[in-house]
């Protein structure tokens, strides 16, 4: 009989991110032959945003996406991976991956949530998305954004206010004027229907949220068999890889479609825009290096090292990338 | 009886519970009146959000997340000062047609499991805040906003309502006696 | 023991305990409470165990309800109750209804008709319906009773009104489906336009009929019909039509978003109140005492009803009940029906949004399969969350109205009038099922 473990998820139940997680769900029936599964929850009914990794360090699921953004205090070490403008799927999940079950800081982290990591998940690059074209910082002054955390900041410094609104009211927001553009992610553009109410796409890549993904309540992993734990690894670990390769496919398929249209609703594209991207990206660095400062003096000691590993990660990921190319590439 | 006033018995008179009900009252009133006021400047801080935005293109920092707080205080401390004055909203009209017992028996049912219920939410919540008191644990935004305080107010707030609750039970309970009493 | 026999005993327990009179917070919450516990302590994998099963009840009781209430998007609920308490006691709303009474005197049941008037167009500037009900309620009850209409009449056509809340646009629920079925928002709103008016139409056409069988539940008021006194009632109404205006304009011009408004509408009426000395600070005071006071009834059901959502997302029953419906090769009509009963009978219970979270993965696989259209059964689902908000024994909408009015008029009443208007709703819902060009031919023009 398959032990089903609980997996609460507080996003819909579709799109890439979704897809992934049930991949995951097949894949672990499928090298378990049928001994585990996944019983999957979505939309927030289990777990919230808010209250995930506290669920599942209390068994309220036995795995379960998480962000730590949203809750003060806990899985700190996994915000680190957000301070760098790494725009690339592959290299930024890895480096994070590598972080997070390599660092003695994170493991420590997730030990005290009584959690164990065992994949990442990304946004991808996030570009801005408005009504009318912003491609110069004299465009962007006293524009209003809808940007958050060190992204928002970001937009500030160059003159732009940044409005704080939940996803769900930026359409409305869009549609009528109240806010004449939003950091945005391909997915998020797709998914939120973005596309209808604002046409024009400046491609600024900032950094993607690298902190976030998939943790596993320490009682359950320890109920495992050995090598259940092993399988389990591998698949966090493959996860992570798939999503990336899937996150990287869907951004292009989905710029291609909005550049072709959906509805009628084609999207213009602001290439170019070199001068704003790095204004914008400094900014958001140093909005997180700042973050980073007050984190050390709260007492994440390690905070120094931590960056150093991700940015040698980085480092390794890219070189191995510009030699290789993506490991994907090579099997499709 | 087309009422669901479940609130506070009226306490035979002399009961020592009175002190401790006019005493708690009080609280609740002052609690009723804060989250008033906290309402009032939730108003004022969205229009002051907009006017802001609007009129000199600056944000307020973190007005959403303040907002969110804010409703915390709104909703729970007013709970208390409700189920004393009118009660929780209930369904009557099943009891209102059998023998005064079941009513009685429901009553006194409800307030002993909402007082288990809501003292549990209270003491599960205070019992996270010295941990993020010690931690000091904030919300992520541009104010740097502590998160004890809104366990602390959400405590107080759902800590007053078990505590009425309870009271409600006790009282019940009186008014069954003396009643049953009366009817002999 | 099988987590979904716990999820089907738990909706019973909760009817024994409403029966019993247990209020409705703590009966929801109780049995949410209580199923979870069981669930956690028999897990097929362990012995039965109490005491590993109170960790994750424990941080759910922890987490969820502060989680809840610590929300930007529902502050819309208490501010719009107050915007309702502010304009009762600055007048403008007895104005408002004189004016109605002076030119509807001689419309059968004129005051319940502006009534649902009202609420549709409270529904153009609210994305939830259960703030069009708060606002409205406060509002239009007290008048209309005070014109001697019957209880039912008076608090079931502002519960029904309120309703559209969420039907015609902007809506929140709209926006949640779009992104899990991933339809076009736009078009989703524009399919909402037709159902939208077909309901408030049908909600009209019921009123008609019910004054026309019992003439006693709406009297016509004395009428006077000098045009210079209708002039004049008309003339007192501008400070709500300013408000109004200042509202939806400001929406709709870009000012500010729906969820904005509520805070905006509370001060405009402030400031408009003061300017006008029609509002000293023990009004205000007044104002601000019941708005929390009926915020808090509501958000103690709110959070329970929140618990309840956790409880059966636990069960996993709706993924069931959804697992049957989709394997039992039925025809599309069939399939269609019971997904209809599926959400009248989790809309007994649950809240709209709960709902949707719930079923939306586990229904539109079924219904893409039969090939159905993804916006139109947008407009189904949403039409129907909406029925769920006044049907007994957890109606959100008629507890507003029911935090409103206190003890002058049950809850059984409420229910009993909402339920004449309901079937107005049904011939809607049958009018949709069967002709989709009602909900489609406008987003189709897009
Ligand atoms: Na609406
Ligand atoms: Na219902």
């Amino acid at each position: 009989q398959t032990r089903e473990l609980r997996y609460a998820d507080f996003g819909p139940d579709r799109g890439t991110r979704a897809d992934a997680i049930k991949w995951m769900d097949s894949e672990l029936r499928a090298r378990s032959d049928g001994a585990l599964g996944l019983n999957i929850t979505w939309g927030g009914t289990l777990l919230g945003a808010k209250n995930a990794i506290e669920g599942a360090g209390n068994g309220v699921a036995d795995m379960a996406s998480v962000v730590p953004v949203y809750e003060p205090g806990k899985l700190s070490a996994w915000r680190v991976s957000d301070i760098r403008p790494v725009s690339d799927e592959y290299i930024g999940m890895m480096a994070t991956y590598d972080l997070m079950t390599q660092s003695d800081a994170a493991k420590a982290d997730f030990e005290a949530q009584n959690v164990r990591f065992v994949a990442n998940f990304t946004t991808g690059p996030s570009q801005l998305l408005s009504r009318e074209p912003i491609t110069t910082l004299d465009e962007l002054k006293g524009k209003k954004i809808r940007a958050t955390g060190n992204f928002g900041k970001a937009f500030e410094e160059n003159g732009a206010a940044a409005v704080s609104m939940s996803q769900p009211d930026v359409y409305q927001a869009l549609s009528t004027g109240t806010i004449d553009g939003t950091a945005s992610y391909a997915y998020v553009i797709n998914s939120y229907k973005q596309y209808e109410v604002a046409s024009n796409l400046t491609t600024i890549n900032m950094g993607q949220n690298l902190g976030w993904g998939i943790v596993i309540n320490n009682r359950v992993w320890a109920s495992l068999k050995p090598e259940q734990q092993e399988l389990l690894t591998q698949l966090g670990r493959d996860t992570t890889l798939y999503l990336a390769q899937k996150m990287y496919e869907s951004r292009t398929t989905i710029m291609q479609k909005l550049r072709d249209g959906i509805d009628g609703n084609t999207i213009v594209e602001h290439e170019g825009a070199e001068a704003l991207s790095k204004s914008l990206n400094d900014a958001a660095e140093k909005a997180g290096l700042d973050w980073l400062a007050r984190e050390k003096e709260q007492g994440l000691s390690e905070a120094d090292a931590l960056l150093a590993a991700f940015d040698a990660a980085v480092e390794k990921y890219t070189a191995e990338r510009d030699a290789n190319g993506y490991p994907w590439a090579g099997s499709n | 009886m087309s009422g669901s006033n479940d609130g506070m018995p009226s306490l035979p008179p002399g009961s020592g519970l009175g002190i401790l009900d006019r005493f708690l009252d009080r609280i609740e009133r002052a609690m009723s009146f804060v989250a008033g006021l906290v309402l009032l400047a939730m108003g004022i801080l969205i229009t002051a959000s907009v006017a802001a935005r609007e009129q000199i293109g600056v944000t307020i920092p973190d007005d959403i997340l303040l907002v969110g707080l804010s409703m915390v205080a709104v909703v729970c401390l007013p709970l208390s000062h409700v189920q004393r004055d009118r009660g929780q909203i209930s369904v009557t009209v099943i009891t209102d047609r059998l023998p005064w017992g079941y009513g009685a028996c429901g009553r006194i049912l409800g307030h002993v499991i909402g007082t288990l219920l809501f003292g549990a939410i209270a003491w599960l919540t205070v019992a996270s805040v010295p941990q993020a008191f010690a931690q000091n644990h904030y919300y992520d935004g541009q104010l740097l906003i502590p998160v004890w305080p809104v366990k602390v107010v959400f405590g107080i707030g759902m800590g007053l309502f078990a505590i009425r609750l309870a009271l409600c039970a006790v009282g019940d309970v009186i008014v069954c006696l003396t009643s049953r009493g009366a009817e002999k | 023991m099988d987590p979904h026999l716990v999820g089907y005993l738990g909706f019973a327990a909760v009817f024994v305990l409403l029966a019993l009179r247990v209020p409705i917070a703590i009966s929801l919450g109780s049995v949410a409470a209580g199923g979870m516990l069981l669930i956690y302590a028999w897990q097929p994998w362990m012995p039965f165990s109490l005491e590993a099963a109170w960790a994750p009840v424990s941080a759910l009781l922890a987490s969820t309800p502060v989680d809840f209430v610590n929300s930007y998007a529902l502050s819309t609920v208490p501010l719009f109750i107050f915007i309702g308490h502010l304009a009762f006691q600055a007048g403008f709303t007895t104005d408002i209804y004189a004016a109605a009474r002076v030119w509807l005197a001689r419309l059968p049941g004129g005051l319940a008709i502006a009534s649902i008037v009202g609420c549709g167009g409270f529904s153009a500037i609210s994305g939830s319906s259960v703030a069009c009900a708060a606002a409205m309620g406060r509002i239009a009850v007290p008048e209309m009773l005070q014109s001697r209409y019957s209880k039912a009449m008076a608090s079931g056509s502002v519960a029904i009104g309120g309703t559209l809340g969420s039907l015609i646009p902007p809506s929140i629920l709209f926006i949640i489906f779009g992104v899990f079925a991933e339809q076009s928002i736009a078009k989703l709103f524009l399919a909402a336009a037709v159902p939208g008016i077909l309901s408030l139409v049908g909600y009209i056409v019921v009123v008609m009929i019910w004054v026309r069988l019992r003439p006693e539940d709406a009297p016509r008021t004395a009428t006077d019909g000098l045009s210079e006194k209708r002039m004049e009632a008309l003339g007192r109404c501008w400070p709500i039509v300013l408000l109004f205006a200042v509202i939806i304009g400001g929406i709709y011009m870009g000012a500010f978003t729906p969820t904005e408004a509520a805070g905006v509408g509370a001060v405009a009426t402030l400031i408009l109140g003061g300017v006008l000395r029609r509002l000293s600070f023990a009004k205000i005071a007044e104002a601000l005492r019941e708005a929390v006071t009926q915020t808090a009834q509501l958000f103690a059901i709110a959070i329970a009803g929140k618990l309840f959502v956790n409880f059966i997302a636990l069960s996993t029953i709706a993924a069931q009940l959804t697992d049957w419906i989709g394997h039992a090769e039925l025809s599309v009509v069939l399939v269609m029906a019971l997904i209809c009963i599926l959400y009248v009978v989790l809309g007994m219970m649950l809240d709209p949004l709960g709902i949707i979270l719930l079923t939306l993965p586990v229904t539109l696989p079924v219904v893409e399969a039969y090939g159905l259209d993804l916006i139109w059964y947008g407009i189904i689902v949403v039409k129907l969350l909406e029925i769920g908000l006044v049907t007994p024994p957890i109606g959100l909408n008629v507890f507003v109205i029911k935090s409103i009015v206190g003890d002058t008029i049950s809850l059984e009443k409420i229910f009993k009038g909402v339920s004449v208007f309901l079937i107005s709703d049904v011939v809607v819902m049958i009018l949709l099922l069967t002709f989709p060009i009602l909900s489609l031919y406008l987003p189709s023009l897009l």
